[in-house]
């Protein structure tokens, strides 16, 4: 078995090329940074607390070239690009500690279809930040009598989405002073919420959580509803018409809908074709928007079944619990 | 007289001997791209229907083999885990001629085996899998020609191990 790398240095060290080690080592802060880009012939950029920075070798910028991307790919595979083909094929492969590593290069394409990926040119290290306990001021408003309502969290990309269903999901199936500890089950199709790393979870999401790895969202959902009985069932990122018809089945069988949506405002989110009939018929029972990415993760409103206003942060108010 | 008769068979005793011990040789020889063969055939298997990475197949791998191979197969393992040596192709020479080299491993058999190194890191599965079926190919043609030319060739060191020990004693007598 791989002895389990600690910190987040040690775990994207072990991917990065020999040349850039002591370089990154010595300039980056791995617990602020949020990506770092690797670009056949280009400087090598980092974002550190939202600012991008230049990776700098002696004084001038590093420029990274085609045998530091072999070797990060050849790290990031174990040398095993052929267990990798279904990631490479939707370009992005999961490390340990949950980070993402996009891919860019020449696509092979086969029968109209993305067959694989060579000629990497650019890679996209983003690294993973688990926050826990920043759900917490979200439970209050969304349970009642210690069990889950049917909850959609709302947000812009970079509000956070992501980050806060994690440790909702955590917190769900370990329980808290507001909700039991229950089975969840998670539908994690980019490998994001979990961030599964040859079999095992690199975030931290509770001692009764199963999760579908790899899997696409409406299948999922039927599986998991099917096989692992979740009293709780949590997905990222609606959108497509079947995943709407699976959240609709899995709230006939009984299970709590935890989901993610993209959008500013609930107003946005109701025009979204296949998202308005949910919200028409009331199917869920609160609706939480996040601010977006200059305050990620941060809870702007939350609103009950009826779309009556609960809780704003501007206004600073409580109108109804 | 009878202890120049008795000297006389021992030398062409042990002549003979040292002939049928070359011969040997060239059955262990075959016997290693044997087991090699059958080493490729599993990874061959763990690739196309496990998709494991390398360094999980080389460890099933040597659970099946005894040494020199299975501790061949473990040093592969821990060095394509630890990810600290460049590219692969190096890895799997150096573990080559480390592990194996030193276990009657001829030059010109480790070199027909230093290629695969190259090609195993950076292929999709369909690759991978041809490239070993062609190693696999290569290696049983080696085998095969092997076991050819072993009948003669034992022939051969057998009679030159009899005729050199009749000439030794022809000329102490």
């Amino acid at each position: 078995m791989l002895e389990r790398k600690t910190t987040k240095q040690s775990q994207i060290m072990a991917f990065l090329p020999a040349n850039m080690r002591e370089l990154c080592r010595s300039q980056i802060d791995f617990e602020h940074a949020q990506e770092i880009r690797v670009r056949n012939g280009k400087p090598v950029v980092y974002m550190e607390n939202g600012a991008e920075r230049t990776l700098l070798d002696k004084g001038m910028p590093y420029r990274a070239d085609e045998n530091d991307l072999r070797e990060i790919l050849d790290y990031i595979s174990h040398y095993s690009r052929y267990a990798y083909e279904n990631e490479m094929r939707q370009g992005f492969l999961t490390v340990e500690g949950g980070h993402r590593i996009g891919l860019s290069g020449k696509v092979i394409v086969e029968g109209g279809r993305v067959k694989n990926m060579k000629y990497i040119s650019s890679v996209n290290i983003r690294i993973a930040h688990e926050v826990r306990g920043c759900a917490d001021d979200i439970f209050p408003y969304v349970t009642s009598e210690r069990q889950m309502m049917h909850t959609l969290l709302i947000a812009p990309p970079g509000g956070g989405k992501t980050t806060v269903l994690r440790d909702m999901i955590r917190q769900i199936s370990d329980g808290n002073q507001y909700v039991k500890g229950c089975t969840v089950g998670v539908v994690d199709e980019r490998s994001e919420i979990a961030g599964m790393y040859l079999g095992r979870e690199q975030n931290h999401l509770g001692i009764r959580t199963d999760v579908l790895d790899g899997c696409m969202k409406a299948e999922g959902m039927m599986m998991l509803v099917r096989s692992m009985a979740p009293r709780v069932l949590a997905v990222d990122e609606l959108g497509m018409e079947e995943d709407i018809h699976a959240v609709e089945y899995a709230m006939h069988c009984g299970c709590k809908m935890v989901a993610t949506v993209h959008g500013t405002s609930l107003k946005e989110v109701e025009e979204k074709p296949y998202l308005r009939k949910l919200i028409e018929e009331k199917r869920f029972e609160r609706y939480v928007l996040l601010a977006g990415p200059s305050h990620a993760g941060r809870v702007e409103k939350i609103y009950g079944r009826d779309k009556k206003l609960l809780f704003s942060k501007q206004e600073r108010m409580e109108l109804c619990i | 007289m009878y202890l120049k008769t008795a000297g006389s068979v021992l030398v062409i005793a042990a002549s003979t001997w040292l002939g049928c011990l070359m011969g040997r040789e060239l059955y262990e020889r075959l016997d290693r791209l044997s087991t090699m063969k059958r080493i490729f055939l599993v990874i061959r298997q763990e690739i196309l229907y496990s998709g494991m990475p390398l360094f999980e197949v080389f460890g099933n791998v040597s659970k099946r083999f005894e040494d020199p191979y299975k501790t061949w197969m473990l040093a592969l393992e821990h060095r394509a885990k630890e990810r600290n040596e460049g590219g692969f192709m190096e890895i799997w020479k150096d573990s080559l001629y480390q592990y194996l080299g030193t276990h009657g491993w001829q030059k010109k058999d480790l070199e027909t085996l230093e290629g695969l190194g190259m090609e195993m890191a950076g292929m999709d599965r369909e690759e991978l899998v041809k490239v070993l079926e062609l190693y696999i190919e290569r290696l049983e043609w080696k085998v095969e020609d092997g076991k050819k030319e072993m009948g003669q060739k034992n022939r051969i060191f057998r009679s030159l191990g009899l005729m050199g020990g009749i000439f030794a004693v022809v000329l102490l007598l």
